[in-house]
């Protein structure tokens, strides 16, 4: 395996694990809270 | 001096038909409202009459709720009202029949105070017993109290006047006569009764009276999952067999007609998002809304419908919209101040198309709503898991 394919893998792995934190990971929610007339 | 006994049932409290008549009489009833109220109606058309009840059958399984509301008294006796668990249609309670010596013990063991002696109906008060799913449910009407006719009055004699007791069940009382008549409401699904305090022939059946609905108290309202859809089903209102928006009865509902005088339809939405803790980037956006029939002057939530859900700003094609809302309602009906709405749904983010569907991650997001009916507030809350 040559040095380029290792970095080019190496590159993947670490461009899917950023890309996994931001879009999957992390999350956090808000919405409707709090009271108001009906 | 004659009295009448009115109950309002909820829809689904089913109707037993016996072998005596309704008694004839124009006494100004079914009536809508609360008497003394500005908005208090003889008369009222909303009822249709529930031929030679004797007693009701709490509708559902398991604990139901069932609310009283006195709604009007004319009467010179005190009159207390009971409802009491019967066996059989007869009345029977354990080894006792009606007449039986002990019959009158046996009642009091199992009465549940609906309206005390003397008492003035007043707008919004109610009473709330728990009955079972199935259970036969008899009226009963005390001159005094049960205490007093056991002490006073003990074989129930109908001349010993202030220290009679009357019966729902036709052939419980001591003059085997109707002392009931009631009515149903083809609006909010509630019923109405009425009883006569005195020997019933030629009685006026307007001597007390009052509402009843019923909702299930398996309401799943912590939303701990255990069981919405079935949960969900409850007595009293007229959107649907079942009460629910999705049901059948949603056309008629959302036609207005169904949310009875007084009543208006207000649309209450929510939303909820969820994004990226430190970007953030929006994932999605969810977007729920439902329709619910308030009547301000009753303080009542008659009816719901209309419930709709949209996403958006879905971050495709990492995240879908999973499609899978799941509606809870809480009870409806004239004499419901407090509700509650909820919905649960979920979106799935699965990376690179699922190509590695196994480190998908589905996200649940519940909105509820709490209804007061007293305050005219809704009150919102979002949930994730």
């Amino acid at each position: 395996m040559t040095i380029t394919l290792k970095r080019t893998i190496i590159a993947l792995v670490v461009l899917f694990v950023l890309f996994y934190f931001v879009f999957f990971l992390f999350g956090t929610g808000s919405g409707s809270s709090g009271s108001s007339p009906f | 001096m004659k009295t009448a006994l009115a109950m309002l049932v909820c829809l689904g409290l089913m109707l037993t038909a016996t072998a005596f008549a309704d008694p004839v009489v124009s006494n100004g009833f079914p009536v809508c409202g609360v008497q003394g109220d500005p908005s208090f109606v003889s008369n009222c058309s909303d009822y249709v009459p529930a031929t030679d009840q004797q007693f009701i059958t709490v509708p559902g399984t398991g604990p139901v709720t069932v609310t009283f509301a006195s709604v009007f008294r004319d009467a010179a006796f005190s009159d207390e009202v009971y409802a009491v668990k019967v066996d059989d249609s007869a009345g029977t309670i354990g080894t006792l029949h009606p007449g039986d010596a002990g019959y009158l013990a046996a009642v009091q063991g199992r009465a549940q105070l609906v309206i005390p002696g003397g008492f003035t109906p007043a707008l919004g008060d109610a009473v709330h017993l728990t009955f079972n799913g199935g259970d036969k449910v008899m009226f009963v009407v005390s001159q005094s109290s049960l205490s007093d006719t056991i002490a006073n009055n003990p074989t129930n004699d109908p001349s010993q006047n202030f220290h009679v007791t009357w019966f729902s069940i036709d052939s419980a009382n001591p003059d085997h006569a109707d002392h009931m008549l009631a009515w149903s409401n083809t609006k909010d699904g509630s019923g109405q009764f009425a009883f006569e305090d005195w020997v019933a022939n030629g009685g006026d059946y307007n001597d007390v009276a009052f509402d009843a609905t019923t909702s299930t108290t398996t309401v799943d309202w912590q939303g701990n999952g255990d069981g919405d859809q079935a949960d969900a089903s409850f007595g009293g209102s007229a959107c649907g067999a079942a009460g629910l928006a999705g049901a059948s009865g949603d056309v008629a509902c959302s036609a207005s007609g169904n949310c009875g005088a007084g009543g208006t339809w207000r649309t209450i939405t929510g939303y909820a998002t969820w994004s990226q803790l430190v970007t953030g980037l929006t994932f999605w956006r969810y977007d729920a809304s439902f329709r619910v029939c308030f009547n301000p002057k009753k303080q009542a939530i008659l009816a719901y419908t209309g419930n709709t859900q949209v996403p958006s700003s879905v971050l495709a094609p990492i995240w879908s919209y999973d499609n899978k809302p799941v509606w809870s309602f809480g009870p409806v009906g004239s004499r419901v101040s407090s509700s509650i709405v909820r919905v649960t749904d979920s979106f799935t983010a699965c990376p690179l198309v699922n190509i590695f569907g196994a480190l998908c991650h589905t996200v649940h997001v519940t909105i509820s709503w709490s209804l007061h009916g007293d305050t005219g507030l809704v009150n919102k809350s979002v949930s994730f898991s």
